[in-house]
């Protein structure tokens, strides 16, 4: 596959976008359609005595109100675990849960009507504190209780390793509860059709799995519910999940409408899936010459009301609490715990930021204790390809640790990081700190990791590209219709791709776990293969050319043992009544036994990148500004520049929003940061200059040798933020954001 | 929820005062629309009157005349940014105005509904008052002039009367030997309410000695405050460029602020940040005309 060559094209929908003219699944509108609107809890914690529905229903243009007593097949939902009610009947958990679903002909008049819903509460106490949580006596979020998931991971002896450490650096570190903001809220229509099944539009990031989920939700056969959920207007993990389509899919069988919903920044903010705060305690071990002998991690994960992913969360972050450094003794403990503080749920990078800025802080501190600069004593300790994990697998494809570390030190921005650091103004102080990591791609162990792809010869020559992985503004389609049009070798503009339809395109998992890009390049290749065999067949069915013989693409064509054929010359002759299609199937590889009581774990395949930050903090008032970042990341091999880069930029502008900016702020269960105004994250004057460095070395299981990238990107920055703060001014930052008043008290530790 | 509203777009400010009289206390102004639609949206507009003053050409203006500036209330934060005439006779209004929200905020926000709003926070009223502006207020009755020390009485409160409206700030002129700057502390480089603002104005001697000051603090007290005990420290200040000494005298603001807490910043340290930055942007200005020893 090293013939292939990869245009730099540009993005195949920036006109769309750009123009305006492309439509988001809220943009859409259909003849009748109603709007929703969710009646949310007005208590945090509450037992729902009794929901009056009369008034709301007496209202002028109200067609329904649903209670839970509504729904028709199973009341709830949930990848993991589907514990989270559509409509809650007897208990809420959180601010955003539902106890009412109303239809009316304006949405004005949906809103009037939710107002005049009576629900009767009986108060519970909230609980708010995941540490807390886990007391004997404290409130239940669920009858079970409030551990969602515990897991312990041990290698060698780790009191042991740590008592033979020159130095040991124990501390408690604290994450952000950090939410998507993507640009399109969570919205949808939900469509019923004449012979009674369902078509849901609504952004998702994996509309095979939203099909089976509303059909437990309808009780209905799945087959009855078509999913369109390409394009997405931003995802970041936050529509991996069901959000609103259980409600709205509920209320459109009950009317026999269409029902359209787009919620409001603030309902979104207040009801919507954000990234999970964890309490990282830590006790990391160093010989004196750097060397790592023991890591002892123990995470509490802040779940908030219902499971989704939280629990393969957890064990992600516990695979990654070591990183991939040489740690022969180890301890990875993890708690996710049931609280009142919203709901919790997938977001790019998924448990690895959370630990990493604590174990990356520890290697610093250890670095400055033993008179090591921060390079050599991560080289020192990262693994090479063959070498046993810190959980103890043995990593058996490529790892790139130690090469993007070499580049990133080779950077500009580390090679004349002291002359960056200079400044005239008395109250300036600029540091340079750098981190790396890895980040664990696909599924995991033991779940079934598969893609598949349908390349479509159309009748007129052109292509169709089928498959279901959705685009949410990380540029993969762009990345698909190179990689099929490179092995077809024709022109990327004669490929055109149907995606995230449960009708049309073929499931190819959810588009997550930096997961899209390698999983399509694998699909594709196969699809791209059995369309040579079918061209082989057809000729063969025609001209007796034989069954066996093998159709390669050239120049706008196949060389087949009829002799050349252009693409239009196959159509015109197979794909007039149908087309000729090739099908493309693929399972990832993994490993080939589970880490024992963490599921999911280990990782097969991992992406890497290093990155290197310059800040300036303003003594006088704590502010913090990130200037420059030079990234090192391993693409595998590189199959758009631009998309690449753009994953880079808006990769470090979220890792800023984690480490300088964002946190939803929640006291006993009510959210304070509703809007845009108050849950601040980067602007364009926030986000810092850029320094890109790409490596490409090939990952040997992909057929084009790509690598997933789209979390990693945003992981060192976040430790490397942290450290650069310390690195000028001589502060540890151990919780994040490091916001202006946290970094000023940490200056200016007399102040009460 | 969104309410149902009476709309008037005024079309000069005749009209404009004579819905004032018509509707009194069920009116309310909009002018760029970037507080009141904001409020509308959260429930918080009582009045169920909206008169538009964005037609209201006549408003509109930055000029400078007989040695005064005179700043219609229509004016946009954008328009004030970018006026050759404030740059030169008035740098801390342009400044103020810079550092309002974003392009966007700031080419619908008005400078006049930045002051009739009273908040605390505003950009530009520390920049208005150190310049020693004097607010014209208009009704059905006529012209009053409050100088714009005295036209805040709260939060969000000010001394206009339901039919009264903003029709332009009007200060003296700075020139030469003359500085006046402005400094701002957010939760962000752009799009964000001031945890805290300063604007200063100092007029240099021909000892190179600050023989004036004006200072005013915002975001740290229930109005925007002027700080006549630090603008003494910085009269007595050698003329020389020393860090040690502005941040000397600017800790005097530690005294004369109030603030509270809130989901942007705690008391404690709004009063610790003020300090700072009136320091910084002073150290900044005064670099211009004094020199290290």
């Amino acid at each position: 596959m090293d013939d292939i060559h990869f245009e730099q094209i540009a993005r195949v929908d920036a006109q769309g976008k750009a123009c305006g003219t492309t439509a988001y699944m809220s943009d859409l509108s259909f003849p009748g359609m109603l709007y929703a609107w969710f009646v949310r809890s007005k208590y945090p914690h509450a037992l729902v005595k009794s929901v009056d529905i009369s008034k709301a229903m007496a209202l002028d243009g109200v067609v329904t109100v649903l209670t839970a007593a509504d729904v028709t097949g199973f009341n709830g939902f949930g990848i993991v675990n589907p514990d989270m009610p559509v409509i809650c009947g007897d208990k809420v958990r959180y601010m955003g849960d539902t106890v009412a679903l109303v239809a009316a002909t304006t949405e004005r008049i949906a809103e009037q009507a939710a107002a005049l819903v009576e629900v009767e509460y009986e108060v519970l106490p909230v609980v708010d504190d995941p540490i807390e949580a886990l007391k004997p006596d404290a409130p239940k979020v669920h009858d079970k209780g409030n551990v969602c998931l515990h897991t312990l991971i041990t290698k060698g002896d780790v009191e042991q390793g740590l008592r033979e450490a020159d130095v040991v650096i124990e501390h408690e570190y604290r994450t952000p509860r950090q939410a998507h903001t993507a640009l399109e809220t969570e919205s949808g229509v939900a469509v019923p059709e004449a012979d009674g099944s369902l078509s849901m539009y609504a952004g998702s990031q994996y509309a095979f799995r939203d099909q089976l989920q509303l059909a437990r939700i309808l009780g209905i056969n799945p087959r009855m519910i078509r999913v369109y959920s390409n394009p997405v207007g931003g995802g970041f993990g936050g529509k991996d999940e069901l959000t609103i389509q259980g409600g709205i899919a509920l209320l459109a069988m009950k009317t026999g409408k269409p029902v359209k919903v787009v919620l409001s920044r603030e309902e979104s903010l207040v009801s919507g899936w954000k990234r999970h705060p964890f309490i990282v305690r830590t006790r990391t071990g160093f010989k004196s010459d750097g060397t790592m002998l023991a890591n002892d991690v123990t995470c509490y994960e802040d779940k908030g009301a219902y499971s989704s992913l939280g629990g393969p969360i957890l064990n992600l972050a516990l695979e990654h609490a070591s990183s991939l450094y040489r740690v022969p003794n180890t301890r990875h403990e993890g708690w996710a715990v049931f609280t009142n503080n919203g709901i919790c749920g997938a977001f790019r990078g998924f448990g690895v930021p959370q630990v990493l800025f604590a174990l990356e802080s520890n290697m610093d501190e250890a670095a400055e204790k033993l008179g090591l600069d921060p390079v050599t004593i991560r080289r020192k300790n990262v693994l090479y390809q063959g070498e046993v994990s810190p959980i103890g697998h043995t990593l058996r494809t490529g790892v790139s640790m130690d090469l993007v570390l070499d580049a990133v030190e080779k950077s500009d921005l580390w090679q004349h990081r002291e002359e960056y650091k200079k400044t005239d103004k008395p109250w300036l102080r600029r540091g340079v700190a750098l981190s790396l990591a890895p980040q664990g791609a696909g599924l995991g162990v033991g779940i079934p990791d598969y893609g598949g792809a349908y390349i479509d010869l159309d009748r007129d020559g052109n292509f169709t590209l089928r498959i279901g992985l959705v685009e949410y503004g990380q540029g993969t389609h762009t990345g698909f219709t190179q990689m099929a049009a490179g092995l077809l070798h024709v022109d990327p503009s004669r490929v055109r791709i149907v995606a995230g339809q449960t009708e049309g395109s073929v499931d190819a998992g959810p588009a997550t776990a930096s997961r899209s890009m390698y999983t399509a390049s694998n699909a594709i290749a196969a699809a791209f293969h059995d369309l040579g065999v079918k061209v082989a067949g057809a000729l063969d069915a025609k001209y007796h050319t034989g069954a066996d013989a093998v159709c390669e693409a050239k120049d706008g064509g196949m060389t087949t043992p009829a002799g050349f054929r252009t693409y239009e010359e196959l159509a015109q002759e197979f794909s007039q009544e149908s087309p000729l299609r090739g099908e493309g199937y693929f399972v990832w590889p993994t490993a080939d036994r589970e880490i024992p009581g963490a599921a999911g774990l280990p990782h097969w395949i991992y992406s890497f990148a290093a990155q290197a930050a310059l800040v300036e903090v303003n003594t006088l008032t704590g502010e913090t500004h990130l200037l420059k970042v030079a990234t090192a990341l391993d693409t595998g091999r590189t199959v758009n520049l631009q998309q690449v880069e753009g994953q880079i930029d808006g990769g470090v502008a979220q890792g800023e929003g984690f480490a300088l900016f964002e946190d939803t702020l929640i006291a006993k269960g009510q959210v304070r940061t509703k809007n845009l105004s108050t849950y601040i994250i980067p602007t364009v004057q926030d986000v810092p200059e850029h320094e890109y460095i790409i490596l490409e070395n090939p990952e040997g299981t992909s057929a084009l040798g790509v690598r997933g990238i789209g979390e990693v990107v945003m992981v060192p920055v976040i430790p490397a933020v942290a450290l650069a703060i310390h690195d000028a001014t001589g502060v540890w930052v151990r919780q994040l954001p490091a916001t202006p008043e946290r970094v000023y008290r940490l200056l200016h530790p007399d102040v009460q | 929820m969104i309410k149902e509203l009476e709309y008037y777009a005024a079309r000069d400010l005749k009209e404009a005062l004579k819905l004032a009289e018509q509707y009194g206390s069920r009116k309310r102004f909009l002018s760029g629309g970037t507080d009141v639609t904001v409020r509308l949206k959260e429930g918080l507009v009582k009045e169920d009157v909206i008169v538009d003053l964005s037609h209201v050409a006549e408003l509109r203006f930055v000029r400078e005349e007989s040695g005064i500036v005179h700043v219609g209330a229509c004016a946009t934060h954008a328009d004030l940014s970018a006026s050759p005439i404030l740059q030169q006779h008035g740098c801390a209004l342009a400044l103020a105005a810079s550092r309002v929200g974003g392009p966007q905020i700031r080419n619908m926000g008005t400078v006049g509904g930045n002051v009739a709003n009273a908040s605390p926070a505003g950009d530009t009223i520390p920049a208005l008052i150190v310049l020693d502006a004097v607010v014209s207020i208009a009704s059905h009755k006529g012209i009053r002039e409050v100088p714009i020390i005295d036209f805040f009485t709260g939060p969000g409160r000010s001394v206009l009367a339901a039919e009264e409206l903003v029709t332009e700030l009007h200060f003296p002129a700075t020139g030469s030997g003359e500085l006046t700057g402005f400094g701002k502390l957010g939760a962000r480089q752009a799009m964000t309410i001031s945890t805290a603002n300063v604007a200063f104005y100092f007029r240099i001697g021909d000892n190179h000695r600050i023989v004036e000051a004006r200072i005013a603090f915002g975001s740290v007290a229930p109005t925007v405050v002027r700080a006549h005990k630090t603008e003494q420290m910085f009269c007595q200040l050698p003329p020389v460029l020393s860090w040690d000494a502005i941040r000397g005298a600017a800790q005097m603001a530690w005294k004369e602020v109030a603030p509270i807490d809130d989901l942007r910043a705690t008391a404690v340290y709004r009063k610790e940040a003020v300090v700072g930055l009136l320091a910084e942007a002073a150290y900044e200005a005064l670099a211009s005309c004094w020199h290290e020893r």
